[in-house]
């Protein structure tokens, strides 16, 4: 009994795992298995929610978070109504019936107080409308076609940073004042320094058009661009194209990890927990991976949360740079454009991704730290 | 680490070098797009839609020029911009010009097989007049009798519109008034033919790919929203084949992403190239630049002190050296004083003031604004963005040096922007531009009128109106550039509630590989023509 909390979630990893294989080879994840992934996933989270006796406290949080994502809804609705100018005005102004005629068709004549009750009974029955700048096509679709893109680009990123920033952290931490700690730390500096729209075109300008090669090396640079071996300068249509963005959205991040990995786990080594698992005889190794990074982590998860809504809704600059068909560009666009059902449908995808991770991650506190009381 | 070595394995092989574009269709039939057949171009955005009688965008407009055809069509080959036949074979002028009839070509096909008819003309006027499909631009087919009426709602019987099937092959059009262009206006895409039981059976979804329906040369064969559209060569066109088998089309917002994928070769066609690159982009042999029928101006709020005064308005005009402007822009753009812009029927140089600082002090001594501090203050208002910005800082240095004017620049988000223009409080100066939508003066002069909604300036002058709605009836080419000198002499030397500055270019690059490129005023793209080097 007690093994399958447990088994489930390695389950759930290798389900994971698989999709990511799925993603990188063919580009597409057979559905059944996003199906199967989802459904052992939600099993063994909520089995550890159970386990943990956190059920009340998941409860309570999701029934105050309705409240909060209505007064979003609310908020937006009368802010979007006081922005100047209407999602119909260009360049070429239009007659006064034509005006009127668009304004009937999407219900923009009617008085404010019933566009507002029709709207939050429309949310209330999961319908979003239809965007006024992409006519034909419904906002939920949108966000089902450009969503994917923007998780995906995030999830690998997420993936990428911590792979490379709980490492560089511990490295750092584990050789403190050494050369390889002022090392790491540069590097992880110039990661949190360089922006991502200078990272970006810095990227692309080495490994997209071969810098410095094409100019000492001509002719290997025109054989690297033959094969096609040079990574795509932007587009999301293969792996390949993940690449560079990945890289860029996901080194910020990094060595951000970095950094409070190491203040973290340098905070913890010099606890008297560990000088007893020390005295007790315990290799180094062993010290740092099961008692000092474990506790490390609450820091680390404290700014997860946030990075993770923040990253797996995408980031404008690099969809924008990479030209990635991702869900982050609207949050701009429609704004520009006065879309006024697809900016409603954003704002709320966005906090209601926002009270999830930091949901998410308040339930984790208590699974690496027993002793945080949640509440 | 031995994560990274598989991630590693599987990302290479992932990997396909080769140059040909792998394609999956939504019906799950793979398709590989080989190089030599291909030719790949970008849109700024995903199309808001490709429904060509509703949309008002350039990106829609752009990719409803290859899958669809009017009755008529400009030769691009040739700068005067005749008229060809396309759908229609030959037309007749009858009362002068208020009765048009259009004999349709015999044999062509829509791409599911059904033969058109004249009645498919007539359908696409009755949709795009119909109040409820709420039609944005639809104020160009107005001259055709009855047409505003029924699109205010007043009429509700189309068939008192004066577009009718006279036979399967024949339609006729009676106008409102005599017009002697009538027939260019059929070579805009919101005159094309539709099938009104295709987009009555699929709804809103009847521009889809597996739904849609078209006639032109090119046919939709793959549309990956906010990613890419691919369209094919349509076998059943009626006229010669295109050359070029395969059209891509990639969304890409950004101008120096794209511009990056031209320098790769992944793009063999772009427009809309990022202005800060000009310069060096303009040593490129695959640059390619031609001034359009393209007008880019600055309007007066004329209800505003100081510009109540025409004196005023006259000597800011004055003021300006316009020579200056396009140096700072240096994209190939050229100076521009009358209202008429380069290239296009009734061009003529000599309307306009020339710039001259000694008048223009004259004029604000007259106006009484000898001491410039004593000047009301002059709010320049223009819409973010790098070009317009440029432009405004040049005209804020010109005034200060020759009239000793401060101008405050009042930059704003477009629609923020374009509502400001409706009030007469915010801006006292404003830039705007104006793109002619079939190549006849008319589309410049409409804009200045009285009851023009474009006409933002608040200014109103009878004797223009009247030679306006003069020369659009008349039919004698001679008269009519005799009438548009007198409304450019009041509108540009006169009154002046509008500086012209500067006609705007077509900016394109175009990779070697494309042969027979025509470069044209209209900043018309038909790949139909194009082809490309083996």
């Amino acid at each position: 009994m007690t093994a399958i909390g447990p088994l489930l979630f390695w389950l759930s990893f290798l389900l994971g795992l698989a999709m990511v294989l799925f993603d990188l080879v063919y580009m597409t994840v057979p559905s059944l298995l996003v199906t199967i992934f989802w459904v052992v996933f939600l099993v063994s989270f909520f089995w550890g929610v159970i386990k943990q006796n956190l059920l009340p406290f998941f409860i309570k949080r999701l029934l105050s978070s309705l409240f909060v994502v209505f007064v979003i809804a609310t908020l937006t609705f009368f802010l979007l109504r006081l922005l100047p100018g209407g999602p119909f005005d260009e360049e070429k102004a239009l007659p006064v019936h034509v005006k009127k005629n668009i304004e009937k068709k999407y219900g923009l004549d009617k008085p404010v107080h019933i566009q507002y009750w029709s709207h939050i009974s429309g949310i209330t029955q999961g319908h979003l409308g239809y965007s006024y700048k992409y006519e034909g096509r419904e906002v939920s679709e949108i966000i089902k076609d450009a969503f994917p893109v923007s998780f995906k680009l995030g999830f690998y990123a997420l993936l990428l940073s911590f792979l490379i920033g709980v490492p560089l952290g511990l490295l750092a931490a584990a050789h403190h004042g050494t050369r390889w700690d002022s090392a790491a730390m540069v590097v992880a500096i110039s990661g949190i320094s360089l922006p991502s729209f200078l990272m970006a075109p810095l990227l692309i300008y080495i490994f997209s058009f071969g810098w410095p090669i094409n100019h000492w090396f001509p002719g290997f640079y025109q054989w690297l661009v033959d094969y096609d071996i040079l990574l795509p300068a932007a587009l999301w249509h293969s792996p390949r194209h993940y690449i560079l963005p990945v890289v860029t959205l996901g080194i910020r991040p990094a060595a951000f990890i970095a950094r409070l990995t190491r203040a973290s786990v340098l905070d913890v080594i010099h606890s008297d927990f560990v000088r007893t698992a020390r005295a007790k005889g315990l290799s180094d190794k062993v010290v740092l991976y099961h008692h000092v990074l474990r506790n490390s982590l609450v820091p680390v998860l404290t700014y997860a949360g946030p990075l993770v809504a923040g990253i797996l809704s995408g980031s404008f600059i690099v969809e924008i740079i990479f030209a990635i068909p991702g869900i982050a560009k609207y949050f701009v666009q429609s704004v520009f454009n006065r879309d006024y059902p697809l900016i409603m449908a954003l704002t709320l995808l966005f906090s209601v991704m926002l009270i999830l991770a930091n949901l998410v991650v308040d339930l984790l506190y208590k699974v690496v730290d027993p002793r945080i009381e949640v509440s | 680490m031995k994560f990274f070595g598989c991630l590693l394995i599987f990302l290479c092989l992932g990997c396909q070098p080769q140059k040909d574009t792998p394609l999956v269709l939504k019906s799950g039939e793979r398709r590989v797009l080989p190089y030599g057949e291909t030719l790949s171009t970008v849109i700024t955005s995903e199309p808001p839609k490709i429904d060509w009688l509703l949309s008002s965008d350039t990106d829609s407009s752009w990719i409803e020029e290859q899958i669809m055809q009017g009755l008529v069509q400009f030769d691009l080959s040739q700068p005067g911009l005749k008229l060809l036949p396309a759908l229609a074979t030959h037309w007749q002028q009858k009362d002068k010009g208020q009765r048009w009839v259009f004999h349709l070509r015999k044999n062509v096909v829509w791409t599911d097989g059904v033969s058109f008819q004249a009645q498919h003309v007539v359908d696409a006027f009755e949709r795009i007049l119909n109040p409820a499909s709420a039609a944005i631009a639809v104020d160009n087919i107005f001259p055709i009798q009855n047409a505003k009426k029924y699109n205010q709602g007043l009429i509700t019987h189309f068939n008192r519109v004066g577009v009718k099937a006279l036979g399967p092959l024949t339609v006729e059009f009676v106008l409102e008034q005599p017009m002697a262009f009538f027939p260019m206006l059929l070579t805009h895409h919101t005159t094309f033919p539709i099938r009104k039981d295709v987009v009555e059976k699929h709804g809103e979804l009847w521009t889809e790919p597996e739904n849609i329906v078209t006639l032109g040369p090119y046919k939709m064969i793959h549309w990956h929203h906010d990613s890419r559209l691919v369209l094919e060569r349509n076998e059943t066109y009626w006229g010669e084949p295109p050359a070029i088998k395969y059209l891509v089309f990639y969304m890409i917002g950004k101008s120096s992403t794209s511009l990056r994928m031209f320098e790769r070769g992944k793009i063999d066609f772009m427009r809309d190239l990022p202005s800060s690159e000009i310069p060096r982009l303009r040593q490129k042999p695959e640059f390619h630049y031609l001034p359009g029928l393209r007008l880019y101006y600055y309007g007066f709020k004329i209800k505003k002190k100081p510009f109540d005064d025409k004196r005023v308005r006259r000597a800011i005009a004055l003021a300006i050296d316009r020579s200056e402007i396009t140096k700072v822009l240096g994209g190939g753009q050229q100076p521009l004083k009358s209202w008429v812009p380069m290239g296009m029927f009734g061009f003529d140089p000599q309307w306009g003031l020339d710039f001259n600082v000694t008048k223009a002090q004259k004029l604000m001594k007259e106006a009484g604004y000898e001491d410039a501090t004593r000047v009301p203050p002059i709010v320049l208002g223009f819409n973010t963005e790098e070009k317009h910005r440029r432009v405004a800082e040049n005209i804020q240095a010109q005034l200060k040096r020759n009239l000793g004017l401060r101008v405050e620049l009042k930059n704003e988000e477009w629609k923020t922007f374009l509502n400001g223009l409706r009030s007469d409080s915010v801006y006292s100066l404003f830039r705007l531009g104006w793109v002619a939508d079939y190549a006849d003066p008319h589309n410049f002069f409409a804009i200045m009128t009285s009851f023009s909604v474009n006409n933002r300036t608040g200014w109103e002058n009878e004797q223009y109106d009247t030679l306006v709605a003069k020369a659009v009836k008349e039919t004698e080419p001679e008269t009519r550039l005799r009438l548009y000198g007198k409304a450019q002499a009041i509108l540009v030397e006169e009154e002046m509630p509008v500086i012209p500055l500067f006609t705007d270019v077509n900016q394109v690059l175009v990779s070697k590989r494309v042969t027979n490129y025509n470069n044209n005023v209209l900043d018309l793209y038909h790949f139909k023509d194009m082809g490309l080097k083996k």
